[in-house]
């Protein structure tokens, strides 16, 4: 099979996991406890106005017409009215995805350019004190829960040393002080744009602590794997000849071992997309980070079910589409590869 | 031929078994998970004897006392003593998570023997469906599932094995393909076995290594999981002693009392660091490519 076809069947492939999942996130939305009308119209709302909503908002209609309701405005973008703020869910997710994302991507490159490094360090010196210094640390960041390491960064960088802002992603009084015109919803490059640098300062400041904390287990996955695949390729006949040649040891571990054993690990970078995305969720509650996690969490918690809906759409679309990249990338890369 | 072949089968696998638990209790890490998980299984049994306290017994004027000689881990903000607390906690979490792995497995791997040997459009149908349950971030469909179930220990458990049945089905399809090519399947089938008696005596037990693997490599991520969905308070209510929740509630007082959160935390990070150390040996003792 081509390359070409292999993608295509890859993309095509998408469209039923697609549906599936708004299959799933809608049944799942709708077994769900509580009345949505009742929700929209209010506690203390008399019983005719909650059944007049309810028809407005078409819920006494069969679910299946709802479903294809729903399939029908998700098309046209539509994403409904979240009840949280009574704006619409798209709006929400516009707003509140650029926090994400601002969190996820130094968190990604951090863990990367971390866990990488260090897993080619054990490689190299297997067996030796720093390689059974690593791999239990290694052992004990996976081992650590994500909400757990946070409270314990917050105790020591934010209140015993002062170093470092607690939480949100600005400082309230310089937020109130220094205006700052939303272009890209990131709050670092606004900042720039604006030529703000004590709001870019701040912003970096406060993104510190959740970033480290959210790359924590990414990290140490990407130590372990690459300690794994380096192992394995370090015993490959090339390496061998490759050091048969005279070559020095420096060039062929970067040059023919690392850039071997890199191939498998960027399928761990989908993976850990995906990890980000469910963990922001524990993170951004503990550094009160205002992000899709925490809308997500917060949704939850007033059964706001368009908003978790939409999140959870939005999540998932997300991931489908990082893992497709790494997918292409890997074929790029990986001329051995068998389109299956 | 069947009835000849079964106890020399069991007489080796028996053996095999043995080898095996030596390998396991020689690698230090495995020994050391194995004995951590042991004193937790000695603290979730006989933490009625065990634990100094009633967890559950208010005591509101010895609320955030710090650690002492008789409240080893100190108290929380009810003057709960946070040792019993953790002791009482040491059942829930290994009773959950390792119920949600053996169910998760149980029925992943039904799923995906049936549907690697069944094949045609039956696989084509659960392969999707896997394709849906892990396109999600597993946090996230777990936060949404718990929500639509309503809120609890049970539920937070059947969540997770909702979450997980598809990694296990994935395994176990791609072994059951790889060992459908056998000879003995072909001969259990020219001597006139069934599909079932095929799948459950022929393919099953061939590919209960990888099983076990993925099953031990997973104990570790069920039990954060499990943790995190309390720490969100959509696992155990209060005022269960369980470990995330204990997290979510000592959060609030950490500046005044850092160990009413810490303690919970390292008995969860304790617990996981065992398991990992259990599936990390088990793997290299099972999975002949990891060996070395």
């Amino acid at each position: 099979m081509s390359f070409a076809r292999f993608m295509t069947r890859r993309i095509l492939l998408l469209i039923p996991t697609l549906l599936g999942i708004s299959v799933l996130t809608f049944f799942f939305s709708h077994v769900a406890p509580g009345d949505p009308a009742r929700l929209v119209a209010g506690l203390e709302a008399p019983e005719a106005r909650v059944e007049q909503l309810r028809q407005e908002l078409g819920l006494d209609r069969p679910m299946w017409v709802q479903y294809f309701d729903y399939v029908s405005r998700l098309m046209r973008g539509d994403l409904g009215q979240s009840v949280l703020n009574r704006r619409p869910v798209a709006d929400n997710l516009k707003a509140f995805f650029p926090a994400t994302v601002e969190l996820a991507v130094p968190a990604f490159f951090l863990s990367v350019l971390v866990g990488i490094p260090l897993g080619v360090l054990t490689a190299v010196h297997k067996d030796g004190f720093w390689d059974n210094v690593l791999r239990v640390a290694s052992l004990a960041g996976i081992a650590f829960p994500s909400f757990w390491v946070g409270i314990i960064l917050l105790l020591l960088f934010y209140f015993k040393l002062g170093w470092l802002p607690g939480s949100g992603r600005m400082d309230i009084m310089l937020m109130t002080r220094e205006n700052v015109d939303t272009v890209t919803h990131f709050l670092l490059v606004d900042s720039l744009i604006a030529g703000k640098w004590s709001v870019f300062w701040d912003a970096l400041r406060h993104i510190i602590l959740p970033a480290v904390t959210l790359s924590f287990g990414p990290t140490a996955r990407f130590m372990r794997f690459t300690r794994t695949v380096m192992l394995e390729v370090l015993g490959e006949v090339y390496i061998q000849t490759a050091r048969a040649k005279g070559l020095a040891e420096r060039a062929v571990i970067v040059r023919h071992a690392l850039r071997n054993a890199l191939i498998p690990t960027i399928t761990l970078m989908g993976i850990a997309i995906g990890y980000m995305l469910g963990g922001s969720v524990l993170v951004e509650t503990v550094f009160g980070w205002p992000g899709l996690g925490k809308y997500a969490f917060d949704s939850i918690i007033l059964l706001d079910y368009p908003a978790i809906m939409g999140v959870t759409l939005l999540a998932t679309v997300v991931f489908l589409m990082s893992n497709l990249v790494v997918d292409m990338i890997y074929v790029v890369l990986d001329p051995r590869i068998e389109y299956t | 031929m069947e009835q000849r072949n079964a106890p020399f089968r069991g007489a080796s696998s028996a053996r095999r078994n043995l080898n095996t638990f030596r390998r396991v209790l020689r690698n230090p890490l495995t020994a050391s998970g194995l004995a951590i998980l042991l004193v937790l299984a000695v603290a979730a049994v006989f933490q009625g004897s065990l634990a100094p306290y009633d967890p559950l017994v208010l005591d509101l004027p010895n609320r955030l006392s710090p650690p002492s000689a008789a409240h080893l881990m100190g108290t929380d903000n009810f003057g709960r003593d946070i040792l019993s607390r953790i002791i009482y906690g040491a059942r829930i979490t290994l009773v959950m998570t390792v119920t949600v792995v053996l169910t998760g497995s149980f029925i992943g791997s039904l799923v995906g023997v049936a549907a690697g040997y069944v094949g045609g459009w039956f696989q084509e149908v659960v392969m999707r469906i896997t394709d849906i349950f892990m396109a999600f971030p597993a946090v996230l469909l777990a936060m949404v599932i718990v929500t639509a179930l309503n809120p609890g220990l049970f539920n937070a458990g059947l969540t997770l094995v909702i979450v997980n049945w598809p990694e296990y089905a994935r395994v176990m399809r791609g072994q059951t393909l790889s060992l459908v090519q056998n000879e003995y399947v072909t001969a259990a089938r020219a001597a006139g076995a069934g599909r079932w008696r095929i799948m459950l005596r022929h393919i099953f037990p061939n590919c209960v290594g990888p099983l076990i693997v993925q099953a031990t490599i997973n104990l570790g991520v069920t039990a954060l999981s499990f943790a995190a969905l309390g720490f969100l308070g959509l696992g155990a209510q209060a005022p269960s002693p369980e470990w995330g929740l204990m997290i979510s509630n000592g959060r609030k007082y950490f500046l005044d009392a850092p160990w009413f959160p810490v303690f919970p935390g390292l008995a969860i990070a304790l617990t996981v660091l065992a398991f990992n150390f259990l599936g990390d040996g088990l793997r290299d003792i099972l999975d002949p490519r990891a060996r070395r």
